[in-house]
């Protein structure tokens, strides 16, 4: 063997990890080579200088320090699901416990709110009409007051357009035409569910006429989609005197005919007052509105309004403008029409043409002109 | 006497993996136990690696997070402990080749002169007289031989810590640093023999 061989072996020589043959030659060059064993000699101080290495203490915030950082990974690890229920011992039962504590409070709620609540509601629409109508006729047939009680489910369901079908069936059978369609013209006031203000300055219905009531009650009764309680009624009624059916139509039609009279008064050109029948256009489909408002100036004016119709919600804007005017159109929802009509006042002379504000149900297109002042 | 400790390394084990499933079931109480057994020894290492106190604090605070994150993936085919010291040495490695990279550590120079307490001194070589070894402070003799083993490469490096410095026998290496039992000896052969040279100039004299 040679020092080269030796030396590399010197390592494992130290740690006794040659086999016994290895070591016997390693003694053997050792004895006779002094620069292998001076290098044996260097080794081994090596590795005791290695072990004599003094060791180095961690700082004392080392633990609290790593233990920041774990804990902090933690928490951002822990999923939302398991922030909600974890630990399961203690968070389970209290959001048991606060589910058990809401529905409780809710339901106390509930019941201290539900008698107020029934003051407040709003009287549906057709309730003062039916209420106005029992006034004026106090002494009615027992049959008539089972009807009345009928008529407030009925309207609320609205089979307005089914029913007018059969209406001009009705029309048809009868020979005085003109005189029903008058009727109806009459009824019409109550028929629509107009505001309730509104309904007060109406004159009261006139009473129709025994001969013609009765017919209409049949042609009411007949149709097959007329729901099931007018045919009801009708067979209370027929044997009841003709002053308690004089009565009962001028309810009934209220919603019978709603649908029928516009269309009807359209083809026979009877004057019939403005208001139903604008209230019957409304009913059907948009309303235009047009007003014209003058002002100084137009351009500025028609920025505003255009951007208070933004404010109010109005939908499908349209701005055209003129040489000396400026023309706006689109549709604004109808609670927001009085709104509308008020800020145009501020803003200059104010037209309403061809319609009333209070008229409008339901949303309506408007055609808003803006000129200059004259 | 052998068996006295493998029975106190099987208990320590137990130990460890005990403490493992509990930190696995969320309880940081028992991270903070391992925390606390395994610090300074894990600081050792890293300080021997990197030959820095502070970066090897940070070496071994990220070891520590790190095995927290991973402690689910941690299946026990190796002793806690062995997939510790991976982690740090690990770690370790890649401070080193980051501060290589950036230049900015010095590695020691055998022939540089050598900031002391007492100032700037020349590497003379040995004179008559007792020997310089002797004559240096331990903490002057510590820090040299640290310098000499900057001057390794990481793969001498950390057989020569594991081995020399940490105790650790050859079949702990073999599983920390998944390297072949021949490859551990050879590293630790050419470590030592590199080392040696670079301490007998290093400190005068052996």
């Amino acid at each position: 063997m040679e020092c080269h061989d030796i030396r590399k072996s010197l390592s494992a020589y130290l740690e006794g990890m040659v086999s016994p043959e290895d070591q016997e030659l390693i003694d053997q060059h050792l004895a006779s080579c002094r620069a292998c064993s001076t290098a044996l000699y260097e080794l081994n101080r090596t590795g005791e200088v290695l072990k004599n290495l003094k060791e180095v203490e961690p700082p004392p915030w080392m633990t609290q320090k790593i233990m920041a950082r774990v804990r902090e990974e933690a928490e951002s690890k822990r999923g939302f699901i398991q922030k909600l229920f974890y630990p399961l011992h203690i968070k389970v039962p209290l959001e048991a416990f606060a589910t058990v504590l809401i529905a409780v409070v809710a339901v106390y709620v509930f019941k201290a709110v539900e008698p107020e609540m029934k003051g407040l509601q709003p009287p549906s629409p057709r309730e003062p009409v039916i209420a106005r109508q029992e006034a004026p006729y106090p002494a009615k047939a027992p049959a008539a007051e089972t009807q009345v009680a009928r008529e407030k489910v009925v309207p609320q369901e609205g089979p307005a357009r089914t029913i007018s079908k059969d209406l001009a069936v009705a029309e048809k059978e009868t020979p005085k035409k003109a005189q029903v369609d008058e009727e109806v013209g009459g009824r019409k006031f109550k028929d629509a569910p107009p505001p309730v203000s509104e309904i007060k300055t109406l004159p009261a219905p006139p009473p129709a006429s025994p001969s013609t009531a009765p017919k209409k009650e049949a042609a009411v009764s007949q149709p097959t989609e007329v729901p099931r309680i007018a045919e009801s009624r009708t067979a209370e009624r027929a044997p009841s005197p003709p002053a308690a059916a004089a009565i009962a139509p001028t309810q009934e039609d209220k919603m019978a005919l709603a649908g029928e009279a516009a269309r009807e008064r359209k083809e026979l050109k009877k004057a019939q007052p403005m208001a139903p029948s604008l209230r019957m256009a409304a009913k059907s489909k948009a309303e235009v509105m047009s007003f014209v408002v003058r002002v100084r100036e137009v351009r500025l004016a028609g920025g505003k309004v255009e951007s208070l119709l933004h404010r109010l919600g109005a939908f499908r804007i349209d701005r055209v403008s003129r040489e000396s005017d400026e023309i706006i159109t689109a549709e604004v929802k109808a609670e927001k029409m009085k709104e509308l009509s008020e800020k145009l006042k501020l803003m200059g002379e104010v037209e309403e043409k061809d319609s009333r504000l209070d008229t409008i149900e339901k949303d309506a297109t408007l055609r808003i002109e803006i000129v200059p002042v004259r | 006497m052998s068996n006295r400790v493998e029975e106190r390394i099987q208990r320590t084990v137990d130990d460890d993996s005990r403490l493992v499933s509990s930190c696995r079931q969320g309880e940081i109480d028992a991270f903070e136990a391992l925390v606390q057994k395994y610090q300074k020894k894990m600081l050792n290492v890293a300080y021997r690696m990197i030959g820095d106190y502070d970066e090897a604090c940070e070496v071994v605070q990220d070891s520590f997070l790190s095995a927290y994150r991973s402690i689910k993936k941690f299946r026990g085919e190796s002793r806690f402990s062995t997939w510790l010291y991976r982690i740090v040495l690990n770690l370790s490695r890649n401070r080193i080749a980051q501060v290589r990279t950036r230049g900015s550590r010095e590695v020691y120079s055998i022939d540089a002169p050598k900031a002391t307490e007492e100032g700037s001194m020349r590497m003379d070589p040995p004179d008559e007289g007792p020997s310089p070894l002797e004559q240096m402070e331990k903490k002057e003799v510590d820090a040299r031989v640290q310098g000499c083993i900057n001057g390794l490469d990481s793969e001498y490096r950390e057989v020569l810590v594991l081995r020399d410095i940490q105790g650790f026998s050859y079949e702990e290496i073999h599983d920390i640093l998944k390297i072949p039992d021949g490859t551990v000896k050879s590293r630790l052969f050419r470590a030592r023999d590199a080392l040696k040279e670079c301490l007998k100039k290093a400190l005068g004299d052996l």
